[in-house]
This record gives structure tokens, C-alpha cells and sequence, in this order.
């Protein structure tokens, strides 16, 4: 569980200022460790790192304006902020530019400080800090739990997005409150992006995901808008329970403010467009990359920034997986068409989850070489049905089957018929294109003997109990389609002896392989 | 416990069927016996016969050296006390005779005790015409003197020359026929014959018994002692 706030304040409190240039500062903290009672976080610097390298790169700010702070301290985090404000003070005197200040903390906290290690900064000082800084803008973002305590208390509430109407041209002032979480819950960071929920759809708001005016600009309000719907979504499916981002801001004036302009990449232009509606995953070379952008979209064209290289991108529709990997070349923009990626089975997409399938299922027509059950009675080819149904967890998979086998001694041939009905409860594990599965099977079984001899050998019905191992190894083919080899070990009981009517229940055991091919729906 | 109970249903239905059907037969079934010929071992004999001793059915046809042989038993047990053979087929074609009256297929055996003192397995219509007869009579130790066993492999109705022989219609199948008496009438207008050739009057008497009846065997040593009834040329057609 991550302990983080998110509080983006923007104080615009600053007289009206000419319009020369915007100079952005930035104080970019992140603490994985609080107090010493509190799980140690696991990306919270990183999230640090993340913020910091895309507002280099997309949002405006030069290199020497950001101050990245890791595991700092409260006295750190304070003096780090002091300087700011006094170079930012300096900045002003000197020229007539205008400046914006963004302060981001990743880490531990509770309703009254932030928790830098084992010290603690009070969240009215921060505010104090923020607000008395000369900057023109103030924006202040902490990521932590219960952080919506601080915009309750000013008034905020969870919103699914807002409207500042405040241009980047700074002839407004105001404060902003943002925070991740309500005060009574819970910031979550998920192991599956390598980030706190929030932070990685804010983050991924700013290289383009958030642009709803296509204006290749991310106003605060779009990337507030994108971030606050997709950990909405995303932690409606946690067990900690929904997240729900919350703002606070109290400003005048009209515009909105920009922060990040996709064609202002400081050093590349490289992009990544999507050309289709729908909701993509990028991760940095491959599926076990790092996770560098989400993208939900309902339009066409949805352009991301990235660096030069290559990506995997998942595309999660409801009803199947497309992933595939995509180059992207210095300054150039890469389309990602999803018809050409390889389509995930239906069985996989179930046991992968995301795409809010839960279940697949589908016939499958088998044939199974089993080992000979009872001494001499020979080995026996099943043919039959089954009907996997694959839950997220566990497949069930009912089959019956029929075969026949054919045995003989010196007096009389034996022909025995069997007709077996088994229900087998496997779990899955996937690789690429492959499936292995192990589990158990139990069921049934009837068997019908005849005989031909001159002498007299009425014929038998028996039944059986039986149960076993099984494991599979299954190719997924496109549309659905799947082939299947399998192996298993069973063990039946059954009445067994030379009088029809007499014999006592004995056990054997016996083995099997076989191979199916089938279809998922 | 829903889920835990539904899923103990299927097991019990399938326990219950183990319960209520047949019984599973291996390899080794060869059918139910379509008879079971059973009895004692008369150890008249000085010598023990050996362990391997044997009993087998000797099919009687024209030429008797062409025996045809059922089935080899062997006897358990130290004591030879008592004997059982399931008869699981019917005798080969080849060791019936068919009835010029009627048509019908119907053959007689000889029960014989013999011993196997080389191990070389049970009698078999292959290693007896690699033998010669002499060999073969030297391993007998005994036999039913008067019991023999016989198969109906077609029905003989009364008022048959075979069912007025034996005293009664025969049904297909196995059954047990004991010969009494030392005088047999053949059908042809020869006169009767008793064992020695001479001429006599008093029929062979011929009597179905049930197939639980015990068919006690007595060994000798000398296969030449064992006086068996005489065998009824008629029985060759």
C-alpha cells in the first residue's frame, strides 16, 4: 500500500506581469522511506525521476530549474524550496519574465505532514512556503495517503475535472489544491506500472494521453481530468477500494495553464500516434519494460510523446489483447496500427485480466491413447468432447470420451467399450503463443464388454470411479483457435474379477496422452 | 459447504455405481464354464503318482490314436484327493461324430489321469501325433472306468437310435453318461459282445447323470491294469 498525496496548488497571487517569457522552476521530491513504522513505498523516487525528466522534456523546464531531491530530509526539502524562491526572486528583479513554480512530493504523510525519513514537514509550512514564493505561478503536488484531508479542509471535493481559466499568458491569481486521494483513503501504487496509480496517468497525461483539444498542449485541467478518470477506473479494481483525486483552488482570471507542450520536446521530436479509439499500454522495449505511458482514448489520433526506440504496446479491447512492438526513430512520429499485433487468445486474456473479461470457454474435440486399465485388456483410443471454461484463476474443463479396445487369449476375444465422464480443474500459466497447465481430474466411467467365444461369457456393464493428474501444453492459433497436447496420470475403481456378479473393487492404474484442438469464445 | 456437498455427489452416484454393476473381467477371463466335471483320486497304485500329474479328456473318434484333447488340468494339492475341470468351450469339431440317422454332431471323452513327469506342458492334439501311442499310454495313470463325458452339440429327440441308447433326448451341450454292464449290441445285425469277445445277451446299460455328478478316477501303475468299460464301437458311427 502507498501513502501518498498528490496536492497540486497553484497560487497565482502575483500582480499581473508583462509579458516577456515564462520561466519554470521545479522542486521534484520523492521518499520511498518514512517513518519507520510505515511499509517502505517502492517508486516513490522513482515517480520523482519520472516527473522531473518529462517537464525537462515536455513541460518547459530547463535542466538547471529543476531540483530532484531523493530521500531528502525535511530541513533538505525546506532549504531546496527557500532557494528556489529566492532565485525565482532574483528572476524577477532581473528581468521580466514570467514564472511558474511546481513543487512535487512523492512519499509517506498523514493529515498533517509530509514524512521525509524519520523527519516531518508540516503541510501548513509547505503551503506557507509555496504560497510566499514571488513565483507568478505556484503549483504544488504532494502524493500520499489521506491527502485529501488538506482540500476538505480548504473546501476541495473529488471532481472529475475542472476548469481554470487561467491562460499561460499569468494576468490571473489563485491557489489550486489537488490531491490524489480523499482524506479517508488510501494512494496505491501498482507493481504492474511501476508507479502510484495517480502518478503514472498523470505523467502519462502530460506526454500526450490528456490532450482532449488535440492542441498538442496538456493544460493542467486536461492532465487533472485524465489522471482523476483513469485511477478512478483503474483502483475500482483494487482491493484497497477506488481512489478518488480530489483539487482545492482558488484563482481569478481566464486561460488555462500549460503544462506541457508536446512540440516543444527540448530534444526530440519522436512520437507515438494512435491512430484508432481505445485504451493502450506502452512499455519500454518489451512487455516486461518498464511501463512508460497509458493511453485511454475515445478519438483517433491520440499523440504521445516518447524517446527514440522501441516499445511494446498493448491494446486492451474487451475482448481480446493486441500487443506488439513498434520502433520509433529520432524526431519522427511512429502510427501504431493494432490490426497488424498479434492477438491475444481468449483464454489468456482471462488469466491476464485488464480487459474486463472473465471467463472463456469453448468446445474442444479430442483424441486421447490411454495405457490398458486392467491386465491385457490392451491400450484403448478415446474420442470425445470437452468443454474448457477458463476463469481467471482455475479452468474447468468437462469432457466425455469413448473408445474401444480389443484384447484376446486362447478361448475368447474381449471387446471393451468405454464411455468416460470427467471434470478436470487445472491452472494455467502462459508464455507467448504458449500454455502449460497442471491440475486434477475426476469423474467417471462406464464399460461395456463383449465377447466372442464358443463357450459362454455373458456380457458386462461396469462402473468405475476415477481421478487423477493432468497437464497441458497449449498453442494459441489466431481467432480463438487453440491446439492442445496432454498427458495424465488416473487411477480407477472398479469392480474387478472373473465373476460377473462377485468381484471386489479394485484399483489401476494407468496413464494417457493426447492432443485436441478447439475453439474459445 | 454448498459447493463442497455438490461437488460429493457425483462421487457417491459413481461409488454407488461401482457397487451396482458388473464386475470388470481381465484377460485372463475365459467365460463361464459351460461345465464343471469334478471328483476323487482313487490312489490304488503302489507307486505315488508324481506331482505333475495330470488329468485331460481323450475325445474318442474312429482312429484313437487321433486324440483329441480338450483341456490339461492340473491337480493341486498333496493329496490328489479331488480333481475339477471347467469345461469352458465346446470340444472341437473334429472329436464329434455325426450321427448318420439323424445328422447331429455329438461326441464321447474319456477322462484319463496322466502324468507329465518331463514338464513339457499339457497334452495337445500337436505333441500327441508327434508322439507315438505307446508313449502316450505309457503316461497314463488312470481314468474314470465307467464315466465318460459327452456333447450334444445338436439335439437329439426321443425316439432317436442315440436317445433310446442312452435312455433319454439330449439337448445341446455337455453331459455325463455312465456304462454298465460288459455287453455291448452294436446296431448292425452282429451279435452283442461282452470285453472278451465272446457272445452275449445283457445290453451295455447307458445312463445320463446330472453334471454334478462326482467322476471318480482311479491310477494305477500299470496303465494295462486299468480296466475301463468298453467303449461302444457305435460311438465311432
Amino acid at each position: 500500500m502507498r501513502c501518498l498525496v498528490v496536492l497540486i496548488g497553484i497560487s497565482l497571487s502575483a500582480p499581473p506581469l508583462a509579458r516577456a517569457g515564462v520561466v519554470k522552476y521545479g522542486l521534484i521530491a520523492g521518499n520511498n522511506r518514512g517513518e519507520p513504522q510505515e511499509v517502505e513505498l517502492l517508486y516513490a523516487q522513482d515517480d520523482a525521476r519520472r516527473i522531473a525528466r518529462i517537464l525537462e522534456r515536455v513541460g518547459g523546464f530547463r535542466p538547471e530549474n529543476l531540483t530532484v531531491l531523493a530521500e531528502a530530509s525535511s530541513d533538505d526539502f525546506r532549504t531546496a524550496l527557500i532557494t528556489l524562491n529566492d532565485r525565482i526572486r532574483q528572476d524577477l528583479q532581473n528581468s521580466d519574465n514570467e514564472v511558474l513554480l511546481f513543487v512535487f512530493y512523492s512519499g509517506h504523510a498523514d493529515s498533517d505532514e509530509l514524512h521525509l525519513g524519520k523527519t516531518a514537514l508540516p503541510i501548513p509550512e509547505l503551503r506557507r512556503l509555496v504560497r510566499g514564493s514571488a513565483a507568478s505561478f505556484r503549483i504544488l503536488l504532494l502524493d500520499a495517503c489521506k491527502s485529501g484531508f488538506l482540500t476538505r479542509v480548504k473546501g476541495g471535493r473529488p471532481v472529475e475535472s475542472f476548469d481554470i481559466q487561467v491562460d499561460d499568458k499569468l494576468g490571473t491569481e489563485g491557489t489550486v489544491f489537488i490531491t490524489s486521494s480523499a482524506a479517508d483513503e488510501d494512494a496505491q501504487e501498482s507493481d504492474q506500472f511501476g508507479s502510484s496509480f495517480f502518478t503514472h496517468f498523470f505523467t502519462s497525461g502530460l506526454l500526450g494521453a490528456a490532450d482532449y483539444s488535440r492542441d498538442n498542449k496538456v493544460s493542467l485541467a486536461e492532465a487533472y481530468r485524465y489522471a482523476h478518470e483513469q485511477t478512478v477506473k483503474a483502483t475500482s479494481k483494487t482491493w484497497a477500494g477506488t481512489q478518488h483525486p480530489t483539487f482545492q483552488y482558488d484563482i481569478k482570471g481566464k486561460g488555462d495553464v500549460v503544462l506541457s507542450d508536446l512540440a516543444l520536446d527540448r530534444y526530440d521530436k519522436s512520437a507515438l500516434t494512435f491512430e484508432t479509439p481505445g485504451h493502450f499500454l506502452i512499455m519500454k522495449n518489451n512487455a516486461s519494460g518498464s511501463v512508460v505511458a497509458e493511453v485511454s482514448s475515445l478519438e483517433t489520433n491520440r499523440r504521445v510523446v516518447v524517446e527514440p526506440g522501441t516499445y511494446f504496446v498493448r491494446e486492451r479491447r474487451a475482448d481480446e489483447l493486441r500487443e506488439g512492438t513498434v520502433a520509433v526513430s529520432s524526431n519522427e512520429t511512429t502510427a501504431v496500427r493494432t490490426d497488424e499485433f498479434e492477438r491475444i487468445g481468449y483464454a489468456r486474456l482471462v488469466r491476464k485480466g485488464g480487459t474486463g473479461r472473465r471467463i472463456a470457454h469453448g468446445p474442444q474435440l479430442f483424441y486421447r491413447f490411454r495405457g490398458e486399465v486392467l491386465n491385457g485388456l490392451g491400450p484403448m483410443h478415446l474420442f470425445g468432447v470437452s468443454y474448457p471454461v477458463v476463469l481467471p484463476w482455475f479452468t474447468l474443463t468437462p469432457r466425455i470420451g469413448y473408445g474401444q479396445a480389443r484384447a484376446e487369449n486362447d478361448i475368447l476375444e474381449v471387446e471393451t467399450r468405454e464411455v468416460d465422464l470427467l471434470v478436470a480443474a487445472t491452472r494455467a500459466f502462459d508464455w507467448s503463443r504458449f500454455t502449460v497447465a497442471a491440475g486434477l481430474q475426476i469423474g467417471g466411467a462406464y464399460w461395456g464388454q463383449r465377447f466372442e467365444t464358443p463357450g459362454l461369457a455373458p456380457d458386462r456393464d461396469a462402473f468405475g470411479f476415477l481421478f487423477g493428474g493432468i497437464g497441458t501444453a497449449t498453442v494459441h492459433l489466431p481467432e480463438g483457435f487453440h491446439a492442445e497436447v496432454t498427458g495424465e496420470a488416473l487411477t480407477y475403481l472398479v469392480g474387478i474379477g472373473a465373476d460377473r456378479e462377485g468381484g471386489g473393487v479394485g484399483t489401476a492404474l494407468t496413464y494417457g496422452f493426447g492432443v485436441s484442438c478447439g475453439r474459445f469464445f | 459447504m454448498r459447493f463442497y456437498s455438490a461437488a460429493l455427489i457425483p462421487l457417491f452416484a459413481f461409488s454407488l455405481l461401482s457397487a451396482c454393476g458388473d464386475s470388470l473381467a481381465d484377460i485372463h477371463y475365459k467365460g463361464d464354464a459351460l461345465a464343471t466335471i469334478r471328483g476323487e483320486l482313487h490312489i490304488e497304485a503302489t507307486n505315488r503318482p508324481n506331482d505333475t500329474l495330470q488329468v485331460t479328456l481323450v475325445w474318442a473318434v474312429e482312429d484313437l490314436i487321433d486324440f483329441r484333447v480338450n483341456e490339461d488340468i492340473a491337480l493341486e494339492g498333496d493329496s490328489f484327493g479331488r480333481y475339477e475341470i471347467e469345461m469352458l468351450v465346446p470340444p472341437p469339431d473334429a472329436a464329434l461324430n455325426v450321427d448318420p440317422e439323424t445328422g447331429g454332431r455329438i461326441g464321447f471323452a474319456n477322462i484319463f489321469a496322466y502324468d507329465d513327469p518331463n514338464g513339457d506342458g499339457p497334452i495337445n492334439l500337436g505333441n500327441i501325433e508327434a508322439e507315438n501311442y505307446a508313449t502316450l499310454l505309457f503316461r497314463m495313470r488312470g481314468g474314470s472306468p465307467n464315466i465318460m463325458l459327452g456333447y450334444a452339440k445338436d439335439s437329439f429327440d426321443v425316439g432317436t437310435n442315440i436317445a433310446n441308447e442312452l435312455g433319454t433326448a439330449l439337448s445341446p451341450g455337455y453331459f455325463l453318461v455312465r456304462f454298465d454292464g460288459d455287453c455291448y449290441c452294436p446296431f448292425s445285425s452282429d451279435p452283442c459282445q461282452d470285453s472278451n469277445g465272446q457272445t452275449c445277451d445283457v445290453r451295455l446299460d447307458m445312463t445320463v447323470l446330472p453334471l454334478d455328478t462326482d467322476v471318480d478316477l482311479s491310477l494305477v501303475n500299470d496303465i494295462s491294469d486299468f480296466e475301463a468299460v468298453p467303449t461302444p464301437d457305435w460311438l465311432f458311427f
